[in-house]
């Protein structure tokens, strides 16, 4: 759905993109992370067709960016980290404005409005003006905006950024109903908390350039030990003693309601040391390898790899 | 039938009630003030006060709104979603354009009523002068949208003070056409003799088209719409020619002054838009690579307004240096020297803000180049000509006392500049090869 190739774009005073190349399949929601002035937003402007690079090519949804940006705008809703509103407008004035200017029809115009509002649940502040809304409402009036006239293609920056947790697991769930609809989203954010929760595919930045591009369960799962927690059904004296002969067990922390140790991350492995606690009459009420978050897989992506990676 | 999307955005936000109420009761207190001092009735006071009052709400009220209906935008951080929305320049140029006014014309509308049931006979052709006013207004008005628009392209960020600036550029356009259609004395115009108020309201209508033109240009560009560059050309030749046709006069001036005339005006155009638009380098390095590869589209799409109005420069430049008789100078070399100096000098100008542009600050380039042509052009000539020095000023200006002396110090600075110029333009060729070379491609 979106396909990058040599993509480099310079500012009078410095290079943002060197020669950045990736592909991104329909239907997924992928997290681009990477550390400030990593060239993100600055990537996110070139997809929106907002900036035109030295060189490079972007196809969004089959149409190239840069010899017809506004064929390209048509494809693509996007929502910059510092939106702004009409803020004298109301609500469903801004919806209404948005709908026209997408070239909804202006018979539709009204419910497709209301939809948008209902789906970023500011439905009920239809009347109220822009300028009126806190922080979380006008992000979400912002995203509603920018998803009115259902594009192929969603580009976020920071969308997440002033929403409550209760408003961030929203966004999740609309993201995922839009990723079922078929849109493509690409999300930049420094929340990797919020990221685990929806995205298919990691895209790492550092530097203008790509760190690394893989699908969130590789990423995941891509770890040669994993932290496993052991919880006890009822106090067992043994415990320590029968995980310290199992091999492959390190870091062993032992108290009253169980333990946690590090050991290889394959199922094999893990398979074994469980079945040694039961061979021992070990009380074991749960056994599972700690959840590894995004943030792990992204901090252990930048640290493994300090230099780009080619392909 | 659907209303133009961006025109319906200002309507509701220019005309709410209490603003629509608000109008009609102040410009009704005033004029109720004119009546009584017309002696209770609507006299010439009352028309002067409409006819003012028309001028106020739409050249002065009407450009601020204008220019800030793109700098608001740009403050508000919405500009770039408008750049993005299905909307074409043509629907968003005159949307913005009638939209943002349209609180002043609503004012001005009450203006015009008040105006024609009043007393006009201090006025020789009311109507036409009322269109002149009302055409001032909407040039007013599209000259501070399309200076907004520039500014935009060549910055981000603007105060709300800032837009005053492009209402001064409006009234700095529109005074001179409508002080023609005030005044009394006939247009001498290429040998023919006009009344001022038919010259001034044709004028007024050409400048309007050629703004209203150039601001569909420059929406085109915002949205990244693919344009080539015919509109600002096409507007330098007719502004040479508009200019050029005053000199010819009573007695009949010799052939080649609506030359120098037009001349002067293209170094103008060529001299102010250098200094207006955004020096930015990345985007003469794609217009140097079109070149280069012979993308020939690119390249105009790419180019500079100041590049483009320097072929009028050189052609004119060329022909006076040609055939110098056109002037009836005695001396013909005199001219040519002053015209090689003139050219030298405007060269030498351009490649320093390009310089100055590349350092690496170049966020104050412009206002110090400001600053070292005033010392060069002004301030160092008056001390020299102070200390009885008048050859020295040859070295600083196209002086055509010493024209030599004038084009030889020209061309010894162009050439200079055009050295540092090229020396840092490949510097920074090197420096961003070597940021590449250090950072591998990625994928």
């Amino acid at each position: 759905m979106i396909d990058v190739t040599r993509l480099t774009f310079d500012y009078p005073t410095t290079r943002a993109l060197h020669g950045v190349a990736f592909r991104l399949p329909p239907g997924s929601i992928t997290a681009l992370v990477g550390p400030n002035g990593a060239g993100k937003t600055t990537l996110l402007r070139c997809l929106a067709a907002l900036e035109a690079p030295v060189e490079g090519s972007i196809r969004v949804g089959g149409v190239d960016a840069l010899a017809d940006p506004r064929g390209c705008h048509r494809q693509v809703g996007y929502l910059s980290d510092f939106f702004g509103l009409y803020d004298e407008l109301t609500v469903e004035q801004c919806l209404r404005h948005a709908a026209a200017i997408r070239g909804v029809p202006a018979a539709r115009e009204r419910d497709v409005a209301r939809r948008a509002a209902e789906r970023l649940g500011i439905a009920d502040r239809l009347g109220t003006p822009a300028g009126e809304l806190s922080r979380g409402l006008r992000q979400r009036l912002a995203i509603a905006q920018a998803i009115l006239h259902e594009p192929r293609v969603l580009l976020l920056d920071e969308p997440a950024s002033g929403l409550d947790p209760e408003a961030r697991h929203q966004l999740a769930t609309l993201f995922l109903q839009l990723r079922d609809e078929g849109m493509t989203l690409l999300v930049s954010s420094h929340i990797l908390a919020e990221l685990d929760a929806y995205s298919t595919d990691m895209l790492v930045m550092r530097e203008g350039r790509i760190v690394s591009h893989e699908p969130v369960a590789g990423a995941l799962s891509r770890r040669p030990t994993a932290r496993i927690a052991v919880a006890l059904a009822r106090p067992y004296e043994g415990l320590a003693a029968a995980l310290a002969a199992v091999e492959g067990v390190t870091e062993l922390r032992v108290d009253a309601e169980g333990a946690t140790f590090v050991a290889p991350a394959d199922a094999e492995t893990q398979g074994r040391i469980l079945k040694a606690l039961v061979s021992r009459d070990v009380p074991v009420a749960a056994f599972a390898p700690e959840r590894r978050s995004l943030q792990d897989a992204y901090l252990a992506t930048v640290a493994g790899r300090g230099e780009a990676v080619g392909g | 039938m659907r209303l133009n999307p961006e025109l319906r955005r200002n309507l509701w936000l220019e005309l709410t009630a209490t603003r629509l109420v608000a109008m009609p009761a102040i410009l009704g207190g005033i004029f109720l003030l004119t009546v009584v001092a017309d002696g209770h009735r609507l006299g010439p006071g009352t028309a002067g006060t409409a006819l003012a009052g028309i001028a106020g709400l739409t050249w002065f009220w009407g450009a601020h709104l204008a220019a800030e209906s793109i700098l608001s935008e740009l403050r508000g951080r919405t500009w770039d979603w408008q750049r993005m929305s299905g909307v074409g320049p043509w629907s968003l140029a005159w949307g913005k354009l009638a939209g943002s006014t349209a609180y002043p014309w609503y004012g001005a509308v009450f203006c015009l009523l008040v105006f024609s049931l009043s007393d006009q006979r201090e006025y020789a052709s009311p109507a036409r002068l009322l269109a002149a006013v009302l055409l001032g207004g909407a040039l007013s008005q599209a000259v501070a949208l399309l200076g907004a628009l520039q500014a935009a392209r060549r910055e981000r960020a603007f105060t709300r003070a800032q837009s005053t600036a492009w209402l001064a550029l409006a009234a700095l356009v529109i005074y001179p056409l409508v002080a023609v259609a005030f005044s009394e004395h006939r247009i001498h115009w290429f040998g023919i003799t006009l009344e001022p108020l038919a010259f001034a309201l044709r004028s007024l209508a050409a400048f309007l088209a050629f703004a209203v033109v150039g601001l569909w240009v420059q929406v085109r560009r915002e949205l990244k719409v693919r344009t080539l560059p015919l509109a600002w050309p096409a507007f330098a030749l007719f502004l040479m020619t508009w200019v050029a046709g005053f000199t010819e006069g009573e007695p009949p001036s010799p052939a080649g002054y609506p030359l120098v005339a037009a001349l002067g005006v293209a170094t103008l155009l060529t001299w102010a838009t250098a200094f207006a638009e955004r020096k930015d380098p990345v985007a003469l390095g794609r217009l140097l690579r079109a070149l280069r590869e012979e993308r020939w589209r690119p390249a105009a799409e790419e180019a500079p307004a100041w590049l483009l109005t320097l072929p009028f420069v050189l052609a004119l430049a060329g022909l006076l240096v040609a055939v110098p008789a056109l002037l009836g100078a005695s001396d013909p070399w005199t001219v040519r020297w002053t015209v090689v100096a003139g050219l030298a000098f405007l060269g030498r100008d351009l490649a320093l803000l390009l310089y100055l542009n590349l350092g690496a600050r170049p966020r104050r380039a412009d206002l110090f180049a400001a600053i070292l042509l005033l010392v060069g052009y002004v301030l160092a000539p008056l001390i020299l000509a102070a200390l009885k020095w008048s050859a020295g000023t040859a070295l600083l200006l196209p002086n055509p006392e010493h024209a030599p002396v004038a084009a030889a110090s020209g061309l010894a600075q162009l050439a200079g500049m055009v050295f540092s110029l090229s020396r840092r333009w490949r510097e920074r060729q090197r420096a961003v090869a070597e940021a590449a070379a250090a950072a591998p491609a990625s994928g």
